[in-house]
């Protein structure tokens, strides 16, 4: 059977203050990506990401601190602790600057593989401890296209992974479901087929959470004479979006929503509006925001 | 030979009933061992159900012991080439379920742990 190799890393001079995955953790060869300078003092060796399981992810990595000009030392002696010793049991300290036992504060001696090995000077791994969960089908969709769902009824809460067509002109209040309760990547998706009434408003309201993602957007797109471009931010607190129709202002055919649960998590639901102009285009956005 | 990890945090084998609870994970899914804690182990696999974030089973160890227990868990991958594969890594199972079980009900066993200095474990698979 072949030994695999695990490679071990310590960040921290006193044991005590290991208690992250920055200051120690311990890594499989198997998965080491590349070794490389990153410094004249410095190697880098990048690993397969440990808690991110997306393909696109960026790697781990821990970076050596080394002797001047020993790069290419460093990187063969790596590569020689990982191919060798095959009858060990695998475990490899490759640097390990503890020197302060705890509990005790006995004194230990830094463990580095290669004498030009002087040092670990970051161990930078991205845990990833939230409970929601993207997947491969939830990746972006088209707006409202596929599976459209008929409009539901005024003051129902929109269904997870939905694309809605709305035709309905008369006031409205829709709720989203919490975030909390679905999963990261989960999307709603609505497209106006008719105008909002005049003075009508067409309110989407988080269920449990108190805002929506930070940095949520409305965008008026700007139309002639008064209708100048606007766009409206999310920040804390705004839980409610608000599309009010407007005589040659807000609300025409065509607006849309894109809702995304960007976490999995309270306060998710990252949302992208689109509002078009109805008629002459040419009225100033008004009523239509955040809040 | 293939080895797999098994971890369970029930204490009543009555509530081992989803991969929140236990779960067998092939050691070749396993994408790194991390510090959580002073006495925390994160031992990392790839999700279960091929989601964007892995998940974890989060080892209670003594104080000072962190090194020595990765190190242990590593020789448990490359170790007993004559065992069936089936490594015991955390199970804190002290009461069995099912009267006509292999254990029988509401049986008193043992915590297992594959080193003393393991205390407990958080499986934390979504």
């Amino acid at each position: 059977m072949k030994v695999k190799k695990w490679l071990y890393f310590a960040t921290q001079a006193d044991e005590a203050n290991l208690d992250g995955a920055d200051d120690a953790a311990c890594l499989p060869a198997d998965n080491l990506v590349s070794i490389s300078p990153t410094a004249n003092n410095r190697v880098t060796m990048y690993f397969e990401a440990v808690g991110n399981n997306d393909p696109l992810g960026a790697y781990d990595n821990v970076v050596l601190e080394t002797v001047v000009g020993d790069a290419f030392e460093v990187a063969n002696e790596l590569v020689r602790f990982i191919n060798g010793h095959p009858h060990d049991d695998g475990f490899v300290t490759i640097a390990d600057d503890v020197v302060i036992q705890d509990p005790g504060d006995a004194p230990l001696s830094a463990v580095y593989a290669h004498p030009s090995i002087t040092g670990v000077n970051a161990i930078n791994i991205t845990e990833i401890t939230t409970t929601g969960n993207s997947s491969y089908e939830n990746f972006p969709q088209p707006m409202a296209v596929g599976n459209i769902l008929p409009q539901p009824a005024n003051a129902a809460t929109l269904a997870v992974n939905s694309h809605y067509r709305f035709g309905t002109g008369t006031a409205l209040a829709y709720r989203l479901p919490s975030a909390a309760a679905g999963r990261a990547g989960d999307f709603i998706s609505v497209l106006y087929t008719a105008r909002i009434n005049n003075g009508a408003a067409h309110s989407y309201t988080t269920t449990t959470d108190l805002n929506y993602y930070l940095g949520s957007t409305i965008r008026v797109t700007p139309g002639s004479s008064a209708r100048t471009g606007f766009l409206d931010v999310s920040i804390a607190n705004d839980n409610v979006l608000t599309i009010t129709g407007l005589d040659d202002g807000d609300g025409g055919i065509g607006t849309r929503l894109m809702f995304r649960n960007m976490t999995g998590e309270a306060n998710g639901w990252a949302v992208e509006c689109v509002v078009e102009g109805e008629d002459d285009n040419n009225a100033a956005t008004a009523d239509t925001n955040f809040s | 030979m293939e080895k797999f990890f098994y971890f369970r945090d029930a204490t009543d084998e009555a509530t081992d009933l989803s991969a929140a609870v236990s779960a067998t994970v092939p050691v070749n899914r396993i994408t790194g061992i991390t510090v959580g804690g002073t006495t925390t182990i994160n031992i990392w696999f790839k999700s279960l159900k091929n989601e964007m974030q892995n998940e974890r089973a989060a080892l209670t160890v003594t104080l000072g012991k962190l090194k020595e227990v990765m190190a242990t868990l590593v020789q448990a991958m490359n170790g007993g080439p004559h065992s069936d594969g089936f490594v015991v890594i955390a199970d804190t199972v002290t009461t069995t379920d099912g009267a006509s079980s292999i254990q029988g009900d509401d049986q008193a066993v043992s915590a297992k742990f594959i080193h003393g200095d393991i205390t407990n474990i958080a499986l934390l698979t979504y």
